[in-house]
């Protein structure tokens, strides 16, 4: 997970501007309140993770519980890749 | 106090009870209060609150008005260059979100108001009154504005939406757009405040089957969406349980999407309003579940109390609409504001053109020119220009809407440089909202005109 979780930290990064250290984006961190990602961002943060996943992301999972932090993204992203 | 004000801060223990979202318990508004009262800024100071949609940006925003400061909401993912020069040119007090970084914000006092940081500029004088609210326009006016409202008039205009939408304290209104734009904070939210009703908060992402299950689970009666949000209801073949009344801020809602929407037995009454930052925001409705068939493609008549008038109409009745409202804002501030958007009369001037009939059905054609609605959001080509321009190798940008609803800017660079594109992309980006990034950077040669 800890790959998934460094890859999610450099979209943040380097696609969705986020301004903070790289080594203070913590997992558990709300990706709401605590990177200010707005409805765009988690449009923007869902078509980078298809991307560089290879997974496609439905609308039925593309919820605010899993969008909540990088850990409960990085569980999606491991179930669909586990699913494929 | 005000009288508004005053209506919106007694409201506060009543309103905690009626109002919820989805994160953890907010923190008690009292504590809010008090942690603004110790910033001891000067009555009229301006706060600039960028946070989450949610209970606790709510509460900020009314501690930091019940204090005698001016709340100025703002998108929570604002770069903080942005938010530094939105410090200067609307002279900002303090900045105030959950995010905040105080090592980015030097030589500043720091403080911590419930669990969201504070950053105090250097002592300013205030620029603006007690009570007054600032009201980003962002989308339409450049980066770097806002409207000065009075809290008076902004409880003005949610009552008059309240009781053209027929909203009472008996509902339960759902929130999912944004609260830092006028829709999601004055009408809906005051509006809530002002009706006596119910309010759940959701936050992005959005998702239509979950819109379906809030409605459903929370029992929802009133919501209010955008035509892009409408338009995935409809493709998607969502099918949510009924609602009293759904509302849509309609300038870009073709008579076909009323119809389909009107054709779903979930929706009983459906509300195509029309407002803009400027007007406080509301200033037309249609309610097109009564409305005659041949005024689906209006906005429908002004609220009571508002007057319309259409600008040099020409040959096809088409000029710029004005509009004179008791919520209109007071004045406009911020960069490049060289002149206030009124006229001798004190009519507003929207610089959207419109028809008006003889019934008073007033008709969107088109907007000005350097305004654009690229996926559902409004923006200013003019301000990305700027950003694109403030780049060392671009000597002019232009940007316009390009095939498919994209957005499409073009440069010329300085001492025939081949530009390298992806460079200024990732350049545009860090100062841009992602709505505002273009889909294609193209450059132009010196031999095509520009102006």
């Amino acid at each position: 997970m800890s790959s998934i979780d460094d890859c999610l930290r450099d979209i943040l990064l380097e696609d969705l501007f986020i301004e903070r250290d790289r080594d203070k984006i913590l997992p558990t961190d709300s990706l709401r309140s605590d990177f200010g990602v707005d409805s765009l961002g988690f449009v923007e943060l869902k078509a980078q993770v298809e991307i560089r996943f290879g997974i496609v992301i439905s609308d039925d999972d593309f919820t605010p519980e899993n969008f909540a932090t990088i850990s409960s993204l990085a569980s999606l992203i491991d179930r669909r890749r586990s699913a494929h | 106090m005000s009288g508004a004000a005053g209506m919106i801060v007694d409201s506060v223990d009543d309103l905690a009870r009626r109002i919820s979202d989805f994160e953890a318990p907010p923190p008690q508004y009292d504590r809010l209060y008090e942690g603004y009262a110790r910033l001891a800024l000067q009555p009229g100071s301006a706060v600039l609150i960028f946070a989450p949609n949610g209970v606790e940006f709510l509460f900020h925003w009314i501690a930091a008005l019940a204090n005698g400061y001016v709340p100025c909401a703002i998108a929570p993912s604002t770069k903080t260059s942005l938010v530094a020069a939105l410090q200067e040119s609307l002279n900002i007090a303090a900045i105030v979100g959950p995010q905040l970084d105080p090592a980015r914000y030097p030589a500043q006092h720091f403080a911590k108001i419930g669990a969201f940081n504070a950053v105090v500029r250097e002592r300013i004088p205030p620029a603006y009154e007690p009570f007054d609210v600032l009201v980003l326009t962002t989308g339409t006016s450049g980066s770097q504005t806002a409207c000065v409202h009075s809290i008076e008039s902004l409880v003005w205009n949610a009552s008059r939406t309240n009781e053209a939408l027929n909203i009472t304290s008996a509902d339960k209104q759902l929130i999912v757009l944004p609260m830092y734009h006028t829709y999601g904070l004055v009408t809906q939210s005051i509006g809530s405040i002002v009706s006596g009703c119910e309010l759940k908060i959701d936050g992005p992402p959005f998702n239509a089957n979950r819109f379906a299950d809030l409605v459903r689970r929370e029992r929802i009666s009133i919501c209010g969406i955008t035509p892009t949000i409408a338009r995935d209801l409809l493709g998607g073949g969502t099918v949510l349980p009924p609602v009293r009344s759904m509302s849509i801020g309609g300038d870009r809602f073709s008579p076909e999407d009323v119809t389909s929407l009107l054709s779903k037995p979930f929706i009983n009454e459906l509300y195509i309003t029309y407002g803009l930052t400027e007007a406080g925001p509301r200033v037309s409705v249609l309610p097109a579940h009564e409305a005659p068939v041949a005024a689906y493609d209006s906005v429908g008549r002004a609220f009571n109390g508002v007057s319309t008038r259409i600008e040099m109409p020409d040959a096809d009745g088409v000029g710029q609409l004005l509009v004179k409202t008791p919520s209109a804002c007071r004045r406009k501030v911020g960069e490049n504001i060289q002149r206030q958007p009124f006229t001798s009369d004190g009519f507003l001037e929207t610089g959207d053109f419109f028809t008006k009939d003889a019934a008073g059905y007033l008709r969107y054609v088109a907007r000005r020119a350097d305004i654009l609605v690229i996926k559902g959001e409004k923006l200013n080509t003019r301000s990305i220009d700027l950003v694109a321009e403030s780049h060392p190798d671009v000597e002019f940008a232009r940007t316009t809407e390009g095939d498919a609803n994209s957005l499409v800017t073009r440069l010329w660079a300085k001492y025939d440089k081949v530009l390298d594109l992806d460079q200024i992309r990732s350049f545009m980006k860090s100062s841009l909202r992602l709505h505002e990034v273009p889909d294609h950077l193209v450059q132009q040669g010196k031999d095509v005109f520009h102006k």
